[in-house]
């Protein structure tokens, strides 16, 4: 046998042996080989990204907005802007909580009115939203209200903003729109009475920056009764947990309360609704019982005519 | 034939065929990266890709892929800038926002008007600022001449509204 003949029966046999593992092999390998060049010759679909991401929240104490509520979150906010900018007070108005209705607006549209003629100005207002923060089922939005369409002026003329903080909240299962910082009332009806005093904590406005406790304060004394009259420091205080917030509205609120008088009166504390710490105490931390009260006594006189000078705490938890 | 060169013909054939896919794969998946190109833009010089004839629409598309935001927003400015600077007038036009140029420059002419009379010839263009109201970029140039010494330099806001790569539209303050 001539070596070519030898080389041809060994290519047989060997063809006859791997063709068929051959054959699958090149098969496979070109269906690889033209899904490659299809994907190389297939234009990259491109898009423009931006670091504009309205639902990340620039404060995440609390998590992202759950994705079940993401659109019906978006859809409310959206609605309620667009009520706002085409001027539709009613809709917009009975999209806010009933709380918000109350607290800043005393139940009344004319007034909430008033907030829209203010802010949205123009028909068509451009506007956008950012998540800030969320809390206990409370999705806190930042809103930017341009009051020109600046791509159709090219900011000629100049442009103002105007900032909301909105909070979308759920109410009777529904969800509702608290504007302004303003987030919600909580009901506390916690009562503490002791020989001189009887008071009631009735519940606590909570904005995004501040909370404010609504008391009732009986005096069961034939005494005036000081608890704050901003000549001692400290003399109202909000404990977190062992943090120690004054009291902020120590100007105006009716801290001498007269024998026999029931007063409602209202703490403002400076704290922000997202935060870690929790409320435990409020602190009286320098009550006054006195005979005789004059207002222009400094703190030296009135500890030397006070009956009894105490300190009262209540329990927030 | 031994058996064992057989194997090894199989497994060379095999090889091959892998490295020639291997070669495919990596011609498609790892092109050069175009993020050098910032530098030019970010840059004052305006110098910004204008178009070139032969230049696709798809490879303007992935060069502006490549840029950061801020890149590529000014890259648009660049490209109305160089529009005007090369007497470009109505490509310029065209790109404004039409409510924009409904309120200021109703018709070509006096667009063409405002900025023979408002831009410097040789234009020098210096970013100073960048801002962002939501989607809305506002970009704030100062325009010099290079060629002439004596043109007071004017700055200027562009305001710019991406819908997509390379597809923008923009206005500017007009004083």
């Amino acid at each position: 046998m001539t070596i070519n003949s030898r080389i041809t029966l060994a290519i047989k046999k060997f063809f006859k042996k791997f063709g068929k593992i051959i054959f699958i092999v090149l098969f496979i390998w070109l269906i690889v080989f033209f899904i490659n060049l299809y994907l190389l010759k297939k234009p990259e679909e491109l898009i423009a990204t931006n670091t504009y991401n309205p639902d990340t929240p620039i404060i995440d104490y609390g998590g992202k907005v759950p994705n079940k509520d993401k659109e019906e979150v978006n859809e409310t906010l959206e609605s309620f802007l667009n009520y706002c900018k085409t001027k539709d007070y009613e809709n917009a108005f009975n999209m806010l909580s009933d709380n918000c209705k109350n607290y800043l607006y005393n139940n009344n549209i004319e007034d909430f009115k008033k907030y829209v003629d203010a802010v949205y100005t123009e028909y068509n207002n451009y506007s956008y939203t950012q998540n800030y923060s969320n809390k206990d089922d409370v999705y806190i939005y930042d809103v930017t209200t341009l009051n020109s369409d600046i791509l159709a002026t090219g900011t000629t003329g100049g442009y103002d903003t105007y900032k909301d903080r909105i909070s979308i909240i759920t109410e009777n299962g529904v969800k509702k729109i608290a504007n302004q910082g303003y987030i919600k009332n909580i009901n506390i009806s916690k009562e503490i009475e002791d020989d001189y005093m009887r008071i009631k904590v009735i519940s606590k406005d909570c904005n995004y920056d501040q909370v404010t406790y609504n008391l009732e304060i009986t005096n069961k004394t034939d005494n005036t009764i000081v608890i704050a009259d901003n000549k001692a420091n400290q003399e109202i205080t909000l404990n977190l947990e062992g943090e120690y917030l004054n009291v902020e509205n120590v100007m105006t609120l009716s801290g001498v309360i007269k024998p026999g008088q029931t007063v409602n009166i209202i703490l403002v504390f400076n704290k922000f609704f997202d935060s870690n710490r929790e409320e435990s105490q409020i602190n009286f931390n320098y009550i006054r019982v006195m005979q005789d009260y004059d207002s222009n006594m400094s703190l030296d006189e009135q500890r030397e005519k006070a009956n009894r000078i105490y300190s009262l705490n209540i329990e927030l938890q | 034939m031994d058996k064992r060169i057989k194997i090894i013909i199989v497994v060379i054939v095999i090889l091959i065929l892998l490295a020639l896919n291997l070669m495919v794969f990596i011609n498609n998946n790892f092109k050069s990266d175009d993020s050098g190109e910032e530098n030019k833009i970010v840059n004052t010089i305006v110098e910004h890709n204008i178009a070139t004839e032969e230049e696709t629409e798809q490879s303007r598309k992935e060069m502006l892929n490549g840029y950061t935001e801020a890149t590529r927003i000014k890259s648009y400015v660049g490209q109305y800038l160089s529009y005007v600077d090369s007497k470009d007038y109505e490509s310029a036009y065209n790109l404004l926002y039409d409510e924009f140029k409904n309120t200021y420059f109703k018709t070509l002419e006096e667009f063409v008007t405002y900025a023979e009379n408002k831009y410097p010839d040789e234009i020098f263009a210096e970013y100073t600022n960048m801002e962002r109201e939501g989607t809305i970029y506002i970009v704030t140039v100062k325009l010099k001449d290079t060629l002439n010494k004596d043109f007071a330099q004017i700055e200027q806001n562009i305001v710019v509204k991406e819908n997509d790569l390379n597809d923008f539209v923009l206005s500017f303050e007009v004083e």
